[in-house]
C-alpha cells in the first residue's frame, strides 16, 4: 500500500471497483470489505459521502467543491482532503480511475451540513491478512498430491483455525 | 490483491470431471474396507456421512455426536458427504488435474470452482473437500487419518458446510452461543476475542450451550443451530474452569493442542440443539473483575462478525456479507466487557436471554 497515483488530480474520475468489494451504510459508520484480500474498513459519514460522490462519475474537483459549498469550508482545504482519502481507497483497491467522467446523474442540491467539514477518515481491519499463506502447499508426493513430512500436532495452528 | 496464476497446460479433467472421479475413488474405497453411515439433524434437515472404513470416524464424528439422527431408509436427504482416506482403504485419490499455482491463499484450486462445483484443498490442513451442489453431495478426503489436525476435529466439515448452505438463509458462523429457555445469544468475535471464555462461563453456571467457535445461523428467522459440541480452551485458561479438566480429550496433547471437551459425552443435558436469538455480544477481555454490557452499533457487530467468518470460509464473501448484514440489523448488539469473575460474566450474560 502506498503507491503514488500520478494520475489522481483534480479532473480524475473514480468507479466503486464492485466485482470484489462490498458497502454497507449504517447511521454511524459504513462498513466496506475487499473480498479479494480479506480486508475490511470501517468509513465514518464524511468520508461515505465522499466516496459515494466520488463513484458517482464526478470529477475530484467537482465533489470537492460540492462538499466544500455544504460544509462551509475553503475549497483548497476539502480538494486536498479528498486527494488524500481517493488515493487511500485506491490503495485499498476500493475504486479504480476511470477513463472518463461518466455521471451517473447530477451532484445533488446543495444541502448545507451543521456540522463543519473533517477530513474523510477510514479505519482498516487487516488482521486476518496476517493467517493467509502459513501454510504453503508442500511438495507433492508421487500421487501427484502435497505431502506432509513430521509429526502432524507440530503444524502451526493460527488462531487454530477457528 | 492476491491471484494465483492459472496453469498453462489445459486441465486434464473439468471440475466435475474430477468430482465424479473422486466420487468413484471413493466408491471404490467402500467397496474394499465397507461404507458406513452416520445420518445428521443439521438444522431440522437430514444430513449423510458416509465413511470408506472407520479409520476418519474416530476424528470427524465426536464433536457431531449430539446431532447424530437415526438412519431412515428412503429419507430425504439434504446433503450426502463421502468420506475416506488413502492410506487404510489403499485408494488412492486420482493426481489433481491442476498445478500449484492453481493453488489460492484459501485452498481454492482456480478454474476447478464454478456455478456447480467447488474444490478447496485447504493449506495447513491437507484437506481436499468438493462440493456438487447440483446433487448437494460433496466428498472429503485425507491420504492418511492422521492428516486430520486436531482443530479440524473440533469442527469438522465446516466448508462442506458452508457451500451447502449458499443458497439458503443458514450461515456457519465463526461465534458461540449460549441461552436459555430457548432464547440465546450470539458472541462473536475473532480468536482470542474471548468467545470461548464467554460461553464456557455461560455453560458452567447453568445455561445451556450451542456452540463456543461455529454455530449455524439461520440469518432470516434468527436462530442459531448447534454444530459442535466441542468446547475448545487455550491451556492457559483451562486452571479457570476446574471442572472441566477432568473432561479434557486430548489432555496429553496440550503442549501442543487446545483443550478440548466434547460436551455430548459430560453435560448432554446443556447442549441445545436451537436457540432463537435475541441478541449479539462483542466480548472484548478486559482482566477487570466486573463484567458489564454496553450497546454497540450493528457496523460493529458485523465487524466482529464476518471479517473472521469470511477469513475461514472459503469463498461466497459477498453472499456471506449479505447474511451478516441482515442479522446485525435484526438484533440488539452490545459490547460485552469480559470481566475475571466469571460468576458474573454468566449473571451478566443471562440477563440478555430473560424474556
Amino acid at each position: 500500500m502506498g503507491t503514488e497515483h500520478q494520475e489522481l488530480g483534480p479532473s480524475s474520475t473514480f468507479r466503486l471497483h464492485d466485482t470484489h468489494v462490498v458497502l454497507e451504510a449504517f447511521p454511524d459508520e459504513t462498513v466496506a470489505a475487499n473480498l479479494g484480500t480479506g480486508r475490511y474498513y470501517s468509513i465514518d459519514l464524511m468520508g461515505a459521502e465522499t466516496l459515494e460522490l466520488l463513484t458517482s462519475g464526478h470529477p475530484l474537483h467537482d465533489v470537492a467543491a460540492h462538499l466544500a459549498e455544504r460544509y462551509g469550508a475553503d475549497v483548497r482545504v476539502v480538494e486536498d482532503a479528498v486527494t488524500e482519502f481517493a488515493a487511500r481507497l485506491l490503495d485499498e483497491e476500493l475504486i479504480g480511475v476511470a477513463s472518463r467522467a461518466e455521471p451517473d446523474d447530477p451532484l445533488p442540491p446543495i444541502a448545507r451540513a451543521s456540522v463543519p467539514f473533517s477530513p474523510p477518515c477510514m479505519s482498516v481491519y487487516s488482521d486476518m491478512e496476517d493467517l493467509l499463506l502459513l501454510d504453503p502447499i508442500h511438495d507433492v508426493d508421487e500421487t501427484g498430491w502435497p505431502a506432509r513430512t513430521g509429526d502432524v500436532t507440530d503444524r502451526s495452528a493460527p488462531h487454530d483455525r477457528g | 490483491m492476491t491471484i494465483a496464476r492459472r496453469a498453462e497446460a489445459r486441465p486434464t479433467l473439468d471440475a466435475l470431471e474430477f468430482f465424479d472421479a473422486a466420487t468413484a475413488a471413493f466408491a471404490r474405497a467402500g467397496a474394499r474396507v465397507g461404507v458406513r453411515e452416520h445420518d445428521l439433524d443439521v438444522a431440522g434437515t437430514r444430513v449423510r456421512l458416509r465413511f470408506a472404513g472407520s479409520a476418519l470416524e474416530g476424528r470427524l464424528l465426536p464433536a457431531l455426536a449430539h446431532v447424530r439422527a437415526a438412519g431412515i431408509e428412503g429419507a430425504d436427504v439434504a446433503l450426502t458427504v463421502s468420506c475416506f482416506d488413502s492410506a487404510t482403504t489403499a485408494v488412492r485419490m486420482p493426481p489433481p488435474p491442476w498445478s500449484r499455482a492453481d493453488h489460492g491463499p484459501k485452498g481454492e484450486i482456480v478454474g476447478f470452482n464454478d456455478d456447480r462445483i467447488r474444490t478447496v484443498f485447504e493449506p495447513g490442513v491437507d484437506v481436499l473437500n468438493l462440493y456438487d451442489e447440483q446433487r448437494r453431495a460433496a466428498v472429503y478426503w485425507v491420504a492418511a487419518p492422521d492428516v486430520v489436525p486436531w482443530w479440524e476435529s473440533s469442527f469438522p466439515f465446516r466448508t462442506i458446510l458452508h457451500w451447502w448452505a449458499v443458497p439458503t438463509s443458514l450461515q456457519p458462523l465463526h461465534a458461540g452461543c449460549v441461552g436459555r429457555h430457548g432464547r440465546g445469544v450470539l458472541v462473536a468475535g475473532e480468536s482470542g476475542a474471548g468467545k470461548s471464555t464467554t460461553t464456557l462461563a455461560a455453560l458452567e453456571a447453568g445455561l445451556d450451550y450451542a456452540g463456543d467457535d461455529y454455530v449455524l445461523v439461520d440469518t432470516e428467522a434468527c436462530t442459531a443451530y448447534s454444530l459442535y459440541s466441542t468446547a475448545k480452551l487455550a491451556t492457559d485458561n483451562l486452571e479457570r474452569f476446574p471442572a472441566l479438566v477432568p473432561l479434557v480429550a486430548n489432555a496429553d496433547r496440550l503442549d501442543r493442542e487446545k483443550a478440548m471437551v466434547f460436551l455430548h459425552d459430560h453435560r448432554p443435558e446443556h447442549l441445545a440443539a436451537e436457540l432463537r436469538l435475541t441478541s449479539i455480544v462483542v466480548p472484548r477481555v478486559t482482566g477487570r473483575p466486573a463484567s458489564r454490557l454496553e450497546p454497540t452499533s450493528p457496523a460493529a457487530a458485523l465487524r466482529a462478525l464476518a471479517p473472521t467468518t469470511s477469513f475461514h470460509l472459503p469463498g461466497y464473501g459477498r453472499e456471506v456479507f449479505a447474511k451478516l448484514t441482515r442479522l446485525v440489523r435484526a438484533l440488539p448488539c452490545h459490547r460485552l466487557d469480559a470481566g475475571t469473575d466469571l460468576e458474573e460474566l454468566a449473571a451478566v450474560l443471562a440477563t440478555l436471554t430473560t424474556p
